[in-house]
């Protein structure tokens, strides 16, 4: 039986290799990751295009058997049928069925997860409701657009309220409507003390969710630690974000910033106030 | 192991798509418009209504099979390239073993198969007008051939009937060979311990059927033939003679080559889906196909391939008789399919494995 302090994660030389081609040569994009996640504890990776990071939470889920290595979930072996009903999964693209209705996919995976028919319904019901589907709920899946896939994508992730959510791009094809969306939900996950990996290229996303980062280059991890102490060590561009000022005193800041010898690259509203916008426009 | 129900009904919905429908639907409206049964077939002599009314049975399934085998083996061949190509994604994550999946695959594809065919069962009996068939076959059984070539001819053979059958006709075939030439007189009798010799005369040019009535009796019995009088040289050709019993029920013919269809079609589908596993859709697909054939080649192996008894069925369906319930062999056969496509999909280790 794994006591509460088991990590929720814990994995060591975690290796994982495609095998293609006339030869069937074996392709390694994982080099031996080792990874530690406690729980309750929210985990960001980031990393170019081709890194493995897609790999990884695939490996974490299940979904794809390691070549090598040792994956324990909650101090159990990864693939047992009852740890599976313990992690959530959001893909990096939509592959749910698409001649079923959004309700009809939710009360199907959930019931594949575990949670009793009787359950899966009401909660089906919930999560499409607290991702704005609601009113899709009898729409095919097929009829919707790349953001309600997402937003359909991280309902069915939470559906069985599992204690290990992997997301992979969460927010890519996401509009203003659904940041807002995934918001709470990663607040509700967050009162939950739901353990959390993130895989995302916003930068905002990890920095806001995570109070860990790992950068992943070449299915290796090439550093890690807390999202600032990572990123601000490259001295690179930075965004701020704030509210409550006015033109002449965000005039005044610029100033500053260039005072200090810096450069205000990018002016504008954040995505909060097209979600204002959204919201005024609805009503 | 367990599979879902849910999933079942997914996959039941993915055979039964708007394209499976169509072909369904084409197929039905195919068996149901044809004539099956024209006098031309038979070289313009009339046909008894027996006789008509199983060649409009057999044309309809012939038609149904036509498009449902080669359709559920396909569609069942690429449902693992599906799970590849994205659907592991949740497939993977849920809490069904792998196996589990492939089980609720073989069970959506059952489901799917029973909605498939019944249109077709109740299209032939449409078309034969609800006609049934006056014998239903109960079991072959195995006599060698024989040359009688004179008067003073004559030729006994033990044979056995089936065990709980204790009425039952005899179906055997005799020919006077020579091609519309002179035609011969042969006498049949049977008999067994506990019943009357029953003794017949048949008039035979080219190849006849004769039929004997057995009434009560235990054991085995004897069959004779003589030729009488003078006249061509008889054949009796081995290796078959059929037993029927008289009467079949009104619904019999209709269920048993529903069954028939249904262990033949879902043996095919399952041996498509387990393959897939381990190769390409259509390698698993041309792999589907060849095993009836395959099958055919080995007498003792097919019997266990609810295809031979399929091609039986619809034969003795043609020709105006009750087929009889699939053979347990085949009910064997199929299940063994059926086992097989979990246990290959278990066994494929890299089955949720997408290419980079």
């Amino acid at each position: 039986m794994a006591s509460p302090t088991t990590p929720a994660i814990e994995a060591r030389g975690l290796e994982q290799s495609y095998r293609s081609g006339f030869l069937w040569r074996a392709h390694k994009v994982l080099h031996g990751i080792d990874l530690e996640l406690p729980r309750g504890a929210r985990l960001g990776l980031v990393g170019p295009n081709g890194s493995g990071k897609s790999t990884l939470l695939r490996v974490l889920a299940g979904v794809e058997r390691p070549s090598a290595g040792v994956l324990t979930l909650f101090g159990g072996e990864w693939s047992g049928g009852e740890l599976r009903r313990r992690v959530g999964f959001l893909p990096e693209d939509a592959p749910f069925p698409r001649e079923l209705r959004a309700l009809e996919t939710l009360e199907l995976l959930a019931s594949l997860r575990g949670v009793a028919k009787k359950n899966a319904r009401e909660r089906s019901r919930e999560l499409l409701h607290a991702v704005g589907l609601e009113s899709a709920a009898r729409t095919a899946l097929g009829r919707f657009s790349r953001g309600m896939l997402r937003r359909f994508g991280l309902a069915q992730a939470l559906v069985h309220e599992p204690e290990l959510v992997l997301l992979d791009e969460p927010t890519a094809g996401l509009d203003a409507l659904g940041f807002g969306v995934f918001d709470v939900l990663l607040e509700r996950c967050r009162s939950r003390d739901t353990s959390l990996v993130i895989a995302s290229h916003v930068l905002t996303d990890l920095q806001t969710h995570c109070d860990q980062l790992i950068v992943l280059h070449e299915g290796l991890v090439a550093a890690s630690g807390a999202p600032r102490d990572v990123l601000s060590a490259e001295n690179g561009p930075t965004t701020l974000e704030f509210e409550g000022l006015g033109a002449a005193e965000i005039a005044g800041v610029e100033r500053k910033i260039a005072m200090e010898g810096g450069k205000v690259l990018l002016r504008g509203p954040s995505p909060a106030a097209l979600r204002a916008l959204y919201r005024r426009l609805s009503r | 192991m367990k599979p879902s129900l849910g999933l079942a009904a997914l996959v039941a919905r993915r055979f039964l798509s708007p394209t499976g429908l169509f072909l369904i639907g084409g197929a039905l409206a195919l068996a149901v418009t044809m004539p099956w049964s024209p006098s031309a077939v038979r070289g313009g002599a009339e046909l008894s209504l027996e006789v008509s009314a199983g060649l409009a049975r057999q044309g309809v399934w012939i038609c149904a099979l036509g498009m449902i085998l080669p359709w559920f083996a396909w569609r069942s061949s690429t449902f693992v390239r599906q799970w590849r190509q994205g659907e592991s994604d949740w497939l993977g994550t849920s809490a069904l073993s792998r196996a589990g999946v492939a089980w609720s695959h073989v069970i959506g594809a059952l489901f799917a198969l029973g909605i498939a065919l019944v249109p077709f069962a109740i299209a032939g009996e449409v078309r034969s007008r609800r006609t049934s068939p006056q014998l239903e076959w109960l079991a072959d059984g195995a006599v060698r051939s024989v040359v009688l070539m004179t008067e003073n001819d004559r030729v006994s053979l033990d044979v056995d009937p089936p065990a709980a059958a204790s009425l039952a006709i005899a179906r055997f075939v005799v020919a006077a060979p020579g091609n519309g030439g002179p035609s011969a007189t042969v006498r049949c009798t049977l008999e067994r311990a506990g019943s009357a010799t029953i003794r017949s005369e048949a008039r035979i040019s080219n190849t006849t059927s004769l039929r004997l009535e057995l009434r009560g009796g235990t054991g085995p019995l004897k069959l004779t033939f003589e030729p009488v009088g003078p006249g061509a040289v008889v054949v009796l050709e081995g290796p078959r003679l059929q037993w029927f019993a008289p009467h079949p029920a009104r619904w019999s013919v209709a269920v048993s080559l529903l069954l028939h269809a249904w262990l033949a079609a879902a043996a095919c589908a399952a041996i498509a889906l387990g393959v897939a596993a381990w190769t390409s859709p259509g390698t698993a697909f041309l792999f589907a196909a060849a095993v009836p054939a395959i099958a055919g080649l080995e007498d003792r192996a097919s019997v266990f391939w609810p295809g031979v008894g399929l091609r039986d069925a619809l034969e003795l369906a043609g020709a105006g008789f009750g087929p009889g319930y699939p053979a347990l062999s085949a009910w064997i056969g199929c299940a063994v399919a059926l086992c097989a496509a979990p246990c290959l999909q278990a066994l494929a280790r890299d089955l949720w494995r997408r290419e980079p």
